[in-house]
């Protein structure tokens, strides 16, 4: 699969601030990716830097295999951006700002009309098409704004935090909604600080913190990076400090944190036949500890952050 | 006193824009006071026209009324260049043309009186010809009664002059009437034009800050009930209104210190414009409730700013107004503000009755304040109800 | 092309707030002045003066200086008053003025003026008594030269002949009022700043988002720039084509008679405001409020220099620094007005349609270097 998008040695400085430190990414023809990193880890300036928005200090951007510039029309008309801000005009309509910014692309006025619909349709902004970005919700501001930044059919579509401040309704909508632009053929990359949706949409994934990229690859590669395996949560329990380093000595258990009543039980294996919660069970009734509940998930991109750096993805 | 705090912050923060608007406004009122005080005089001594006169006869005759012009005005030596004439007259830095015909002194000499004329063009709106035609008319008049009565001709110019160099001398009942206005009373005049200009503008663009809706929804339903946050903002204001007061105080008395002296009442003059201070606070705070962009704000502001000043006797005397006008004018704040300044600036001390004037008049502008800022409380409060 | 002209367009007429205020206040500001000044543009001021006449005892020849007063000023009005209410009626400032009148022995009256102090007023009432007084003076010159006169002359003493021709110096002389009209259509035109703004934020990505929107747009920024800017100058030169109409029409005053220049005129005043307002705004990144009080000042400082809130002020610059009104914009619509409404000939108005043409060129130029950059240092 080719390249789209190829970032190398990317260098951003402000000042004395090193904002992007010698990044590389490569983001292949039909896939999801994800830009991962929490607030003011650089992935914004990713963006503007490939977009020829911002200046940088070293290295190079190739757009479908070209160099980008400013000037590259040819690129930019393959493009679409939905930025982290609502950027319509608050004096047209819907219907009016999809038709005009869908218009800088396309001057065709009977394709142009055919996509606005189409466009309009797929953010199921129907009801809303006479409306002003005024009269509108949050959610369906971000709609509306995803609906300018695609609806010219491009062919890599870049989102920049499309979902911030949305509800939950809205939120599923878009992210559906994106996987179906990937069907239909568009590369996307897609920058979050939410690790759910991350894990949810995207193909590869890189995460990035200070303008580092600290982990690329799949959502399993990533996993398999770290220690963790599994994590199982006992609520409500009763546990002394000599049980817990008893406990330390089960099978694969490297870490063990209580806080509160909860207890949190890192195993270093991935358990594909349930032997890490029955052993935990085991252990639990014979120190005739008593619990509530029980459970067992799968390490996040939050755990692969958080073992890379120390810290999670939204502190 | 959280939001009376905030606002503080705000203004602070934008101490920049605070200083040039004061420093622009203050450039223009010192223009204005340099350009009108040249003009407006109210000392009858000294008071010259400034005129063009044209000799066109040169005989004794002609140069003795071109003489007596040039006693009383001041002569300017200008080309006769119809262009240039009309555009200082319009431009008001030339008030007569006089032209003296070929033939004047004849005519005179000969009792011909169909020819014994001066032609006369006046610039439009000139205030108070007595001191100027009337003058003129009396002097040539003069010299033709001579003329008529003296056998000895060569006498009479010499009489028209020693007629002329009599002053009247004129009984003033009382002194406590300035004898020449202080360059305070203009600084004064215009400080209604700088206080709503400055508070308006300022006060205004901070509101438009404060008017995003998020923010105020966030105001509406904190602990702080919607009368405490109003008092709080006209604490703020007051604050800001006093800081800007000292200063412009302080920059007028020190570049006028010249002024000062026993004859002025500067306490009046203080109190005067502490009381233009709080209704221009009032009237920017009325501003700023109903503004919501910066055209809007450019707008409202000179509309104000304008209509105050013009209609208040500072832009221009009242004298100037038609009389249907002036009894607008008693609706603003700004009238009865210069009609005490008025008062301050032609005495040296008040009578009981003036002094009871005086205070009526500020009992006037307080009211007239009080009115703005009860109407912008009812705005704000339709406004933030009504709001989406 | 098309596109961008009609969404330009669309937004723009859509913004009440951009559009309405540019139009509305100078449109009241006019009411006002007219309704100020209206009644008496064309007509000279005159003011009441009432002056006290208090006649000594015994006095005789009263009639012949109440009529020499009635004469020579109709707005003089004189009333008869003992001496107490006289005194009462200066001190409370009823009247400006005390004219005692007794007999002397010389033919005419002795007038006596009493004042509280300076003022026109008290000047006027002065100058009259001075006129008065002259006859003493001649009374005495012909005496002491040619004493036989003397009869001839009392009796022809207060005959005055008219010695002086009121002309005008051709052209359409303007009553100076106007010039607070002209000042006003100044100001109107560089309100247009507001739509530079605009233009401006649509432009420059690291102001706006919608300029970093259009930034990655296959479009070059020069169409959206010339788009905006088409649209903008035709709304606004159509808000100031309202305004002189509403002068013309409504309020009925004439500013002359030649149509096109006075079109020129508002075209080319509208795009001094708006590409002024550019010029401004494309500088650095700075914050938006501090960019629009800098404009906000600078439209009020120039227009206040052509004479917007005191007349006096353009002489006074002309006559100190002359350089500010040869460059100053407001000053060149004004004089262009004023120019259209004395001559309506275009060689007038040569020198102010190449200056303003000049500042606009000026000003895009300099804006066009500005907003040329499409990549940021930072957004």
């Amino acid at each position: 699969m080719k390249n789209i998008v190829e970032i190398d040695n990317l260098v951003k400085r402000y000042g004395d601030l090193i904002a992007l430190d010698h990044l590389k990414l490569n983001i292949r023809e039909g896939e999801i990716f994800g830009l991962l990193g929490p607030n003011g880890s650089g992935k914004t300036t990713t963006i503007n830097c490939i977009l020829s928005l911002l200046k940088y200090d070293k290295g190079n951007i190739t757009i479908f295999g070209k160099d980008m510039s400013p000037d590259s029309t040819d690129i930019k008309k393959d493009i679409g951006v939905v930025f982290q801000n609502v950027a319509v005009f608050d004096a047209l309509t819907v219907k009016e700002n999809i038709d005009y910014f869908c218009g800088l692309y396309i001057k065709d006025k009977t394709k142009r009309k055919q996509y606005v619909e189409e466009a309009i349709d797929f953010v199921e902004l129907n009801e809303y098409r006479k409306m002003r970005p005024k009269q509108l919700s949050g959610g369906l501001l971000r709609r509306l704004n995803i609906a300018c930044g695609i609806a010219h059919k491009p062919k890599l579509i870049i989102l920049d935090e499309p979902t911030v401040a949305v509800d939950p309704q809205s939120r599923n909508k878009i992210l559906e909604g994106i996987k179906t632009l990937n069907k239909n053929g568009a590369t996307i990359i897609y920058t979050s600080h939410y690790m759910e949706e991350v894990e949810l949409i995207c193909s590869r994934i890189a995460i990035i913190d200070r303008g580092v990229k600290i982990a690329e690859g799949t959502n399993e590669e990533l996993k398999n990076l770290i220690k963790t395996g599994e994590k199982i949560t006992v609520e409500n329990v009763n546990v002394t400090a000599e049980q817990i380093n008893k406990l330390k000595k089960v099978a694969y258990v490297y870490e063990v944190d209580l806080t509160a009543d909860i207890l949190k039980v890192s195993f270093s294996k991935a358990d594909n036949n349930g032997a890490n919660i029955i052993n935990l069970i085991n252990f639990l009734q014979e120190n005739t500890i008593i619990y509530g509940n029980i459970y067992s998930v799968a390490p996040t991109l939050n755990d692969v952050f958080l073992e890379i750096t120390g810290k999670e993805i939204r502190d | 006193m959280t939001v009376y705090k905030g606002y503080m912050k705000l203004i602070a923060r934008n101490y920049k824009i605070c200083l040039i608007y004061m420093m622009v406004f203050l450039g223009i009122a010192f223009i204005i006071m340099a350009s009108t005080k040249e003009r407006e005089t109210n000392v009858f001594e000294t008071h010259r026209f400034t005129v063009a006169v044209y000799d066109n006869d040169k005989t004794e005759y002609s140069k003795a009324v071109k003489k007596y012009i040039d006693d009383n005005h001041n002569i300017v030596d200008l080309d006769y260049d119809v262009e240039k004439l009309e555009k200082m007259m319009y431009g008001r830095s030339l008030d007569y043309v006089v032209t003296i015909p070929k033939g004047f002194g004849q005519a005179l000499e000969n009792s011909d009186y169909e020819k014994t004329k001066v032609d006369l063009i006046k610039a439009k709106n000139v205030s108070f010809d007595v001191f100027f035609g009337f003058g003129l008319e009396n002097y040539v008049n003069t010299l033709v009664k001579l003329n008529d009565n003296l056998d000895d001709k060569s006498t009479v110019i010499q009489g028209a002059t020693e007629i002329f160099k009599n002053k009247l001398e004129v009984e003033i009942l009382k002194s406590n009437e300035a004898s020449q206005t202080s360059d305070l009373y203009y600084f004064f005049r215009f400080l209604p034009m700088l206080f709503i200009s400055i508070f308006g503008y300022i006060v205004g663009f901070i509101k438009i800050t404060f008017k995003n809706q998020d923010l105020q929804n966030r105001c509406n339903v904190s602990g702080v009930s919607q009368r405490r946050q109003f008092l709080e903002i006209l604490l703020a204001l007051a604050t800001f209104a006093m800081i800007v007061y000292a200063i412009v105080l302080a920059i007028g008395l020190t570049v006028f210190r010249s002024s000062l002296d026993s004859n002025i009442m500067v306490l009046h003059y203080i109190v005067n414009s502490f009381i233009c201070l709080c209704f221009s606070v009032g009237i920017a705070f009325l501003v700023g409730s109903i503004t919501k962009s910066y055209s809007g704000l450019n707008a409202w502001v000179n509309i104000f700013s304008n209509v105050l000043c013009f209609l208040g006797g500072v832009y221009v005397p009242m004298s100037m107004l038609a009389p249907s006008v002036r009894n607008i004018s008693r609706l603003l704040p700004t009238y009865w503000y210069e009609i005490n300044n008025n008062m301050i600036g032609t005495h040296t001390s008040f009578t009981a009755s003036m002094t009871d004037t005086f205070i009526r008049n500020i009992g006037l502008q307080l009211l007239i304040m009080f009115v703005f800022i009860s109407f912008s409380l009812i705005i704000s409060r339709k406004i933030s109800r009504y709001s989406k | 092309m098309k596109h961008l002209l009609k969404y330009n367009f669309l937004k723009t007429i859509r913004d009440k707030e951009l559009v309405f205020w540019p139009l509305f206040f100078p449109i009241v500001l006019c009411t006002l002045f007219y309704f100020a000044f209206g009644s008496s543009i064309g007509q000279n001021s005159k003011v009441d003066i009432d002056v006290a006449v208090v006649y000594e005892d015994n006095t005789v020849l009263s009639e012949g200086f109440e009529d020499f007063l009635e004469r020579i000023d109709e707005n003089i009005h004189s009333k008869h008053m003992s001496e107490e209410e006289a005194r009462e009626a200066l001190l409370n400032e009823k009247v400006s003025g005390i004219y005692h009148v007794g007999d002397s022995n010389n033919g005419l009256l002795n007038v006596k003026l009493q004042v509280l102090g300076n003022g026109y007023t008290k000047t006027v009432l002065k100058g009259y008594l001075d006129g008065y007084k002259n006859y003493e003076g001649m009374i005495y010159q012909v005496m002491k030269t040619d004493p036989s006169k003397l009869p001839e002359l009392i009796k022809d003493l207060d005959k005055q002949i008219e010695v002086i021709n009121s002309k005008s110096l051709g052209g359409k002389p303007l009553d100076p009022t106007i010039q607070y009209f002209y000042a006003l259509i100044a100001f109107a035109s560089l309100s247009g700043a507001y739509f530079g703004t605009e233009i401006i934020f649509g432009i420059q990505a690291n102001i706006s988002d919608i300029a970093k929107r259009n930034s990655v747009t296959p479009i070059n920024r020069m169409k959206f720039l010339v788009s905006s800017l088409l649209v903008s100058v035709a709304i606004h030169f159509i808000n100031i084509l309202i305004l002189l109409s509403y002068i013309t029409f409504v309020l009925k005053i004439n500013l002359g008679s030649s149509i096109g220049y006075m079109i020129l005129f508002a075209l080319m005043g509208s795009f001094v405001g708006i590409s002024g307002g550019m010029f401004v705004v494309s500088f650095g990144k700075g914050s938006i409020n501090v960019k629009s009080a800098i404009l906000t000042i600078g439209n009020l400082l120039l227009s206040f220099m052509a004479g917007l809130m005191v007349d006096g002020v353009k002489a006074f610059i002309e006559i100190n620094y002359p350089i500010i009104n040869r460059l100053n914009p407001a000053t060149l619509i004004t004089d262009a007005f004023y120019s259209i409404a004395t001559y309506g000939s275009f060689e007038k108005l040569k020198v102010y349609l190449v200056t303003l043409t000049l500042e606009v060129l000026f000003f895009l130029m300099i804006s066009f270097f500005n907003i040329r950059r499409k990549e940021y240092d930072s957004l």
